[in-house]
């Protein structure tokens, strides 16, 4: 066996008991591990079912990334853990243990296959089957025998541990606390088939290591369902017996915190759904009662598995609570990466629009505007050209010469091909509108399935291409006039779903261009307003080549005069480039498109120069406009973990208070052929309370070979790093 | 009310029948005002003859001119042509438009400087440059427009010793369909010279090829020909591409765009004529975006047009000293201003309008500066009203050439006069006194003049 395979075997091994609660956290393994060990043949049956099924998923040639996560482990550890309890160790045990280990691995296949296909978490079913398989198997298997540490727990403590163990058992079991806390914590506890409190509260701590906020669902769960049983005059020592406790406990778990975000509609959900998990377990205790089999998870598999289904037909409400799209295994990676996605990319699902002409355009009607864009022709845009003095020609206005938007390019806003066109309106004299071809001159590109742009009102026989070309972003397509309904000249712009000239618009956002009001602004998925005057971002030669990172370039840099640092600029399979420092070990994830860089996500150390350079280049339009400011802010988890951040956890899904904002100004540029060189501020903080957390004040210079100087100003502690020529 | 001028009688030939296709051509329109301004005011404040510019109508221009270009390519660079108008005032208004400097000798390349142009902005044209000013230009980063093949060899031999690689261009001739076609400056696109110059400047080595230029001619009635010039530029920049993967950074296409002026020998005016800013830059632009150039290469647009920026924005007023009859009957009037302050007289027929109330009345007049010269005619033959000794009249679009190209010669020079954004005038020359040219004189001992007036007792 590789190296390779040797790690997934052993990550494999830790995270299949993790994975029980979501989680990938190693400590909280180790906890499960320890837990599981209180009855030391269950532990050790434990061990070996993970060993077994991983060790078939290799022989099987499976995903070693999925046998490393531990996806192919947790169901045989459960199915494991519960014969463990069930039955006593013998040979002709262990020898049913490797079969019924397999089994559960073709299972969890099967079910990765079925359930997968819609896009849905197979949970803990093929432990179910696999279980419940097992048990009515070996009731005809005489060679075994039922386990009695479930049932005279206390003569196998005291044979496996001696009076000690007996002693702190029973010292746990009298301890005064209320019935509601310790059935929480022997819940817990029985997830792993341990029953009792000792196991619940060492399990309820590694919960709260792994994620406050998968704690706190923990226990909105139990307490929903333990209200519910009250209101409704349930014999609560139902609740008492474990199975019942954990199918809520985890139940809130998934459902809200870990497949959605956890939010307070998430916690709603919660509050409505812990009564059908109750009726569930009810009835379902009763039916498997008939065939003397314990229902263990499938009232939460059932309700999780539905519930999760249900959300994908919503048709608004589609964020309240919101889906998790990417699982970092953590409520709190989940809900602090989402949140702070949503706030910086909220538009980067669309399909990259931009602008469909050369410089700073007038807005003269936009969407919903008072002439033309009404019903359902409401989302579009009008451009014209105006001058200083606010007129849209020279002049008297009298010829279609005069006007500055007459004659213009017009350019593909995105790449695609030509759809539609109409080439052979006469333009209409100034005043004049043809209402009988509404269009006039139009040409639909075609952009993906379901996504077309449509520019109108073009000059006689100026389109270029024919019908079926295709089209580059950013290339002439076509000259603007003044056709069809167009009593001036002017670039009429729209989007829309179907492929006709004519057909209904959509909203649809304009990916990145800069408004001047007075002031440059830059917009990142915005719509255009009436009145605006804006342009696609114009790239500046020296920002672009400064911000270009391409896979396989080192970056090399000097620290304060002395200090010799290097970067290397990597990517991985998904195409994410990211720099990465070899001697800090940290890893900056970052993004760009030629018209904006920008950092996804920090990893690693957090007093590296990579960290800083991750701060203050947080996100940078390419192209210099004087004054410019761009804000941004960063998730709670860029600050390391403090009694704020743990405070936070608990009410994240209320509010982040922990909001540390990034802001990026352009001071200065110097013109030169060669590459211009420019001036940049950029500014972190973070306060809270009077605290300052995080106060960079940094100078960014660029040159024509890129970047030239950084200096970072941490709360009075400066720093120069002075970058080697780039090529 | 003000008092009606006079206007001595005179005799009309009664013309019967149709008149002509385009009526009687009249040039002679009222212009009291200069930007709201009376024209005899500002004779009464700065003298006659008087050089007015509008700084509003030098920015309306120049925004128009970049609003052209803009909207229709991406990325434009204008650099203010000095040649044209190097007066401080006049260039820091394009410079603070963001214009560069373009500039044809080294007293032009320190006059940018002192005007506080940064070096790296200016463009150094022109077959005339010294190796001190090759090596100042070179160290300063100013971009560097190679001419022939011997500044070519000498720049690569100076490389050695600056401080930074030079930053050079080529100016490239090329015949674009028009005549005359300027092939004394550069190296010939046809014959391959321009390739051979790019070569030897790529296989030494030792210079930073940065763009490539040319300059068609001047005063061009014809758009078409900027963009076979511009496709011809193209072509090279791909080349370049193709053959030594290097990315030119912009193509320089000069200057040289007609301004509202009408050349001499012109039948209809210039202002109704000549192609205007929107039909230059649609030519270049679409030459350039239709181009084999990939659009994330494509090359700035620079531009170094002064005329058609400078023209219309300045006027010349002058004062009538007397009039006669000649003796072909042909009227003659005699102003102020001369050829030596007025060069361009020789190539265009200068729009001039009198400033003060007429009847309709006009006749053919010849129209004479002050000089004790022959060819002191400003027009041969204009159509003006009956002027009084000491009216005034208005020359118009005298903006390029005629600050840089006037001189001293029999008369002094005049004042110029600035009328700024605020509608203030701003004087931005002083006229010209004796000392000014006296003092540049030195004269030998034994040629100074005694008085030899004898003093009676």
């Amino acid at each position: 066996m590789n190296k390779k395979a040797i790690i997934s075997f052993v990550s494999g091994f830790l995270n299949s008991y993790t994975l029980v609660f979501f989680s990938k956290n190693k400590l909280f393994g180790f906890i499960l591990l320890l837990v599981s060990f209180f009855d030391i043949y269950t532990g050790i049956t434990g061990i070996i079912s993970v060993m077994i099924t991983n060790a078939f998923a290799m022989l099987l040639g499976l995903n070693l990334k999925k046998i490393s996560s531990g996806l192919y482990g947790f169901n045989a550890l459960l199915v494991g853990l519960g014969m463990g309890i069930a039955i006593q160790p013998s040979v002709a045990f262990y020898i049913i243990l490797i079969f019924i280990t397999l089994a559960t691995l073709l299972l969890t296949l099967a079910s990765e296959g079925v359930i997968g296909k819609y896009a849905l978490p197979y949970l803990s079913i093929p432990f179910l089957i696999s279980i419940w398989v097992a048990i009515i198997a070996t009731r005809s298997y005489t060679g075994l025998e039922s386990g009695e540490s479930g049932i005279f727990t206390m003569n196998t403590m005291f044979i496996r541990g001696g009076p000690v163990l007996v002693d702190l058992y029973n010292w746990f079991n009298d301890l005064n606390w209320p019935i509601y806390v310790k059935t929480y914590f022997r819940s817990l506890g029985a997830i792993i088939f341990q029953y009792h409190l000792l196991a619940g509260l060492l399990i309820a701590v590694g919960l709260l290591l792994y994620s406050r906020i998968a704690f706190l669902f923990s226990v909105i769960g139990f307490t929903c369902a333990w209200l519910f049983y009250v209101v409704i005059g349930a014999d609560i020592h139902e609740l008492d017996y474990s199975f019942i406790g954990f199918n809520h406990i985890l139940t809130a778990i998934a459902i809200g915190s870990f497949f959605t975000i956890a939010s307070k509609w998430s916690m709603l959900w919660i509050v409505l759904i812990t009564p059908v998990v109750s009726m569930l377990i009810t009835a379902s205790v009763q039916i498997f009662g008939i065939y003397q089999l314990p229902v263990y998870s499938l009232p939460f598999n059932s309700v999780v598995l539905m519930f999760l289904y249900s959300l994908k037909f919503r048709e608004r409400m589609t964020t309240k609570p919101e889906i998790v799209s990417i699982q970092h295994f953590s409520p709190e990676k989940n809900l602090y990466a989402t949140i702070n996605s949503n706030e910086r990319f909220r538009g980067m699902l669309y399909f990259p629009l931009t602008l469909p002409y050369f410089g700073f355009r007038y807005v003269a009607q936009a969407y919903n505007g008072d002439i033309t864009h009404k019903d359902e022709w409401q989302h579009a845009l009008d451009f014209v050209i105006k001058d200083e003095n606010g007129k849209e020609f020279e002049k008297q206005g009298l010829s279609l010469n005069d006007y500055y938007c007459y004659n213009k390019p017009v350019l593909a806003p995105a790449d695609g091909w030509i759809q539609d066109l109409v080439n052979h309106v006469e333009d209409n004299e100034p005043g004049i509108t043809n209402m009988e071809q509404n269009w006039g001159n139009s040409v639909v590109i075609k952009h993906s399935e379901n996504l077309y742009s449509k520019v109108s009102h073009l000059k006689k026989e100026s389109i270029l291409f024919p019908k079926g070309a295709f089209v580059q972003r950013g290339q002439v397509i076509a000259y603007s006039g003044n056709s069809g309904r167009s009593p001036f000249p002017h670039l009429h712009f729209q989007v829309q779903v179907n492929p006709y000239i004519g057909s209904s618009t959509i909203a649809y956002p304009i990916s990145q261009y800069i408004s001047l009001n007075g002031k440059y602004k830059l917009n990142l998925y915005n719509t255009p307003l009436k009145e605006e005057i804006i342009e696609n971002i114009q790239p500046d030669n020296s920002l672009v080549k400064a911000f270009r990172f391409i896979s396989g370039q080192t970056i090399n840099f000097i620290i304060n005069d002395k200090d010799k640092w290097h970067w290397e600029v990597k990517t991985d399979s998904y195409k994410n480039i990211y720099l990465y420092c070899p001697k800090t070990k940290s890893t900056a994830w970052l993004k760009t498109d030629g018209n904006l860089f920008y950092f996804t996500h920090f990893q690693g150390n957090r007093k590296s120069a990579l960290y800083y350079f991750f701060l203050v280049t947080y996100q940078v339009p390419l192209g210099y406009y004087p004054d410019l400011q761009v804000n941004d802010v960063f998730p709670p988890t860029v600050l390391p973990y403090s009694s704020l951040r743990l405070l936070q956890d608990f009410i994240a899904s209320f509010n982040i208070f922990i909001r540390p904002v990034f802001s990026l100004r352009f001071l200065k540029r110097q013109e030169d052929m060669a590459g211009n060189t420019i001036l940049i501020n950029s500014k972190v903080n973070f306060r809270c309370l009077r605290y300052t957390f995080l106060n960079i004040d940094s100078q960014i210079i660029l040159n024509d070979s890129g970047l030239y100087q950084i200096t970072i100003n941490n709360e009075g502690r400066k720093e120069i790093y002075k970058f080697s020529k780039q090529d | 009310m003000e008092k009606k001028q006079y206007e001595r009688p005179h005799i009309i030939k009664l013309n019967t029948g149709m008149p002509a296709k385009f009526g009687m051509m009249n040039d002679s329109f009222l212009m009291t005002h200069i930007e709201g301004i009376p024209v005899k005011d500002l004779i009464n404040e700065h003298g006659s003859p008087l050089f007015v510019i509008s700084e509003q109508v030098i920015r309306n221009t120049f925004r128009k001119a970049y609003k052209a270009f803009n909207t229709r390519y991406p990325k434009v660079q204008f650099a203010w042509s000095y040649k044209t108008n190097y007066l401080t005032a006049v260039s820091n208004i394009f410079h603070q438009e963001g214009a560069w400097a373009e500039v044809v000798s080294g007293f032009e390349y320190d006059k940018a400087i002192a005007n506080g142009i940064d070096p790296k902005k200016i463009i150094f044209n022109g077959p005339g440059k010294s190796e001190e000013e090759l090596i100042t230009a070179a160290n300063n980063g100013s971009l560097i427009h190679i001419d022939h093949p011997d500044e070519l060899y000498q720049l690569i031999n100076l490389a050695e010793a600056t401080l930074q690689k030079p930053k050079v261009a080529i100016r490239v001739n090329m015949d674009t369909g028009i005549y005359p076609m300027w092939d004394r400056f550069g190296f010939n696109y046809e014959n391959g010279q321009a390739w051979d110059a790019l070569n030897k400047i790529m296989n030494s080595g030792k210079l930073e090829l940065m763009g490539l230029h040319t300059h068609i001619g001047t005063f061009i009635m014809s758009a078409n020909a900027y963009g076979i010039a511009a496709a011809k530029l193209a072509e090279l920049t791909v080349g370049l591409y193709t053959k030594y993967n290097h990315t030119i950074k912009y193509l320089d296409l000069g200057g040289g765009f007609a301004s509202k002026n009408t050349l001499k020998g012109s039948y209809l005016p210039g202002s109704d004529t000549n192609p205007g800013f929107d039909d230059y830059a649609e030519a270049i632009s679409t030459a350039l975006l239709n181009s084999p150039i990939k659009p994330e290469n494509l090359p700035i647009l620079v531009l170094e047009t002064g005329r058609a920026l400078i023209d219309d924005a300045a006027w010349l007023i002058s004062s009538v000293i007397g009039n006669k009859r000649l003796p072909s009957g042909r009227r003659a009037t005699i102003i102020d201003a001369g050829v030596n302050i007025l060069f361009t007289s020789f190539w265009y027929q200068h729009q001039i309008t009198p400033a003060q109330g007429h009847s309709q009345y006009r006749e053919d007049t010849s129209l004479y500066g002050p000089l004790c010269m022959n060819i002191d005619c400003i027009r041969e033959s204009v159509n003006l009203p009956q002027l009084n000794k000491g009216d005034k009249l208005v020359i118009h679009n005298v903006g390029a050439y005629n600050i840089t190209q006037w001189m001293q010669f029999i008369t002094l020079r005049p004042r110029v006069v600035l009328i700024d954004k605020d509608s203030q005038i701003r004087i931005i020359r002083e006229r010209e006194k004796l000392d000014n040219i006296q003092m540049q004189e030195q004269v030998p001992e034994s040629l100074i003049l005694h008085s030899d007036s004898v003093v009676f007792p």
